[in-house]
């Protein structure tokens, strides 16, 4: 205790605001049959399909008129402010996905609101940072998009115009676009796109890089660009332009184009693609973050289901009991039918 | 665990700190404690048994909680001493039996989530100046070792039975849990626990703690007590 004393004690340089804690309400959503509902975010599934949908919906006028008030207000806001609120309920869908639906193997995200409100509100709470609260609600939003990063499953984002609604994919809204393995855009007058302070860095992956950089790596004529440019929303053929979209469609070709991907990606099982899209995500350099997961990837691919870990004589299954697991040396490339167990097996 | 989301109840990761089965956590101004108990019958599926503070799914769901909340509601703390309710054991690390009833999704997902909670743990040192230090009350083995690694420092009681022991050395041929080793080379660095991850000794006892570099500093019982 002493030495806990000592280090509470130890000057530092805190960020500013009274410290008086937010506490955290539940965010229960409402249970649907196939569906979380949660205040900002709402996550649908279709085990038929295998597939899942992901939609954020951006903040609102009022949400804004919060953050541009200042750190004192956005402290006010606690819980109900809206980056805490619909990130906390976007880590919860990501956990539900994870653990809950283990055949879904396609997860779709999808954004709604008002483009512009998002780069208003990023703005703001970008400009608030040194308030202390405002920090941890910036952080938190890391951790969430770097949850999402690390699924092992497809995510698709789609920048379609659904029951006359817009999508919002702009600052903090076009970090999923950007964390996502494929980005389609409809070229639509009504669509539009923009970066804001927040894409610049603020919300880093596991490997440091920003997702911006991630997605324009190998181009730094287009990341200089864009960081140079303007935080103002562009449209699709733009947006194309600069490197942020995987695959931009006009309305004639948008139904079957998507149609055709989703299927495609469907029919495989739930975790074929992890590998490779994890290695497309996580580009460039590593850190010592990134090792770890990607040491992660390795258990999952290798300890996990290795005869001399998990195999009938193996060390983990045999642990606690009498006999001593028998390790064999010689490399086995085909597993013993019945020790690799999976919930879902290709049709 | 097994096939079984369609089986067993769906895993909800909400909790609040009066659901907490496994953890205590008291606040003192700048000071917090995070005590791990365990409780053995308190396992998120049934059929295993989460004895000498050995942990699931449903124990980290409630440690990720805690150091959220910490964050959130108690930005006044500066430190948290992450110790043991349990008797000469700090933490055994993943429960084996759960792992070897588990599917590969599950084991995937489970490790998954941990690491990422012990990655909330250094990323709430690093921005949030909460600092967290392992006063490591008995054994570390395992994964109960990178719980510990996740903090800034690491103290281990000299009581001649507390240690750090690593099964997986010799049993898989790796390192303890795939959790939490950002540690070792960054926040704890310096504390010399770095060397411990190139060629780590099968078991190190307290009064070897600082020699090998599994521990900052090793204390008596009689000190690490009154220390409390």
């Amino acid at each position: 205790m002493k030495r806990a004393q000592a280090v509470a004690a130890a000057p530092v340089a805190l960020l500013a605001g009274e410290r008086r804690g937010v506490t955290l309400g539940p965010i229960t959503p409402e249970l649907a049959a196939r569906a979380r509902i949660y205040r900002h975010v709402e996550l649908s599934w279709d085990n038929e399909a295998r597939t899942a949908q992901i939609l954020v919906r951006g903040p609102s006028a009022a949400d804004v008129a919060i953050v541009q008030a200042g750190a004192a207000a956005i402290h006010a806001a606690g819980d109900q402010l809206w980056a805490l609120r619909a990130f906390r309920e976007l880590d919860d869908a990501l956990l539900q996905l994870r653990t809950n639906h283990l055949d879904i193997g396609l997860v779709l995200l999808r954004s709604a609101g008002d483009p512009a409100q998002v780069l208003a509100h990023d703005a703001a709470l970008a400009a608030a940072r040194e308030h202390w609260f405002a920090n941890e609600v910036l952080r938190h939003m890391a951790r969430v998009l770097r949850r999402l990063d690390l699924t092992s499953r497809s995510f698709f984002a789609l920048g379609d115009v659904v029951g006359g609604r817009a999508p919002a994919f702009a600052g903090c809204l076009l970090e999923l676009a950007l964390a996502a393995d494929r980005f389609y855009l409809l070229d639509d007058p009504s669509v539009q796109v923009g970066l804001s302070a927040l894409n610049e860095g603020a919300l880093p992956m596991s490997h440091g890089l920003s997702r911006l950089a991630a997605r324009l790596y190998g181009e730094p004529d287009k990341l200089e660009a864009l960081l140079a440019g303007p935080r103002a929303l562009m449209d699709a053929e733009a947006a194309d332009d600069a490197g942020l979209v995987t695959v931009r469609l006009d309305g004639i070709d948008w139904d079957d184009d998507t149609r055709l991907a989703i299927e495609e990606r469907s029919s495989l099982s739930p975790d074929a693609l992890t590998g490779m899209e994890a290695n497309l995500r996580f580009v460039g350099p590593e850190n010592e973050t990134s090792k770890i997961f990607a040491r992660l990837t390795a258990w999952q691919n290798w300890i996990f289901i290795r005869p001399n870990a998990t195999g009938p004589e193996g060390a983990l299954s045999l642990y606690g009991k009498p006999q001593r697991p028998q390790v064999r040396l010689e490399p086995r490339l085909v597993s013993p039918a019945g020790e690799r167990k999976q919930s879902w097996s290709a049709p | 665990m097994d096939s079984a989301p369609q089986q067993q109840p769906p895993v909800e990761f909400e909790t609040d700190p009066s659901r907490y089965r496994h953890w205590q956590v008291s606040y003192d101004g700048p000071i917090a404690r995070l005590k791990m108990c365990v409780d053995p019958a308190g396992g998120l599926r049934p059929g295993y048994e989460l004895k000498l503070n050995s942990y699931d799914l449903g124990v980290d769901i409630e440690l990720a909680d805690v150091v959220r909340r910490m964050r959130f509601e108690h930005p006044e703390v500066r430190v948290v001493v992450l110790s043991s309710g349990t008797d000469n054991v700090f933490c055994a690390g993943a429960n084996i039996h759960m792992l070897g009833m588990s599917t590969h999704a599950w084991k995937v997902n489970f490790c998954k989530f941990t690491n990422e909670t012990r990655c909330e743990m250094e990323d709430a040192t690093a921005f949030s100046d909460q600092i967290y230090i392992a006063a490591a009350n008995g054994t570390c083995a395992g994964g109960g070792y990178e719980l510990a690694l996740a903090c800034k420092e690491i103290y281990l009681q000299d009581d001649g039975n507390s240690a750090v022991s690593l099964p997986e050395v010799p049993l898989l041929g790796v390192l303890p849990a795939p959790a939490a080793s950002p540690a070792s080379s960054t926040s704890a660095g310096s504390d010399a626990t770095a060397p411990t991850c190139s060629r780590p000794p099968p078991r190190a006892s307290a009064a070897s703690g600082p020699r090998t570099g599994t521990s900052s500093t090793a204390c008596s019982r009689a000190a690490s007590s009154s220390r409390r």
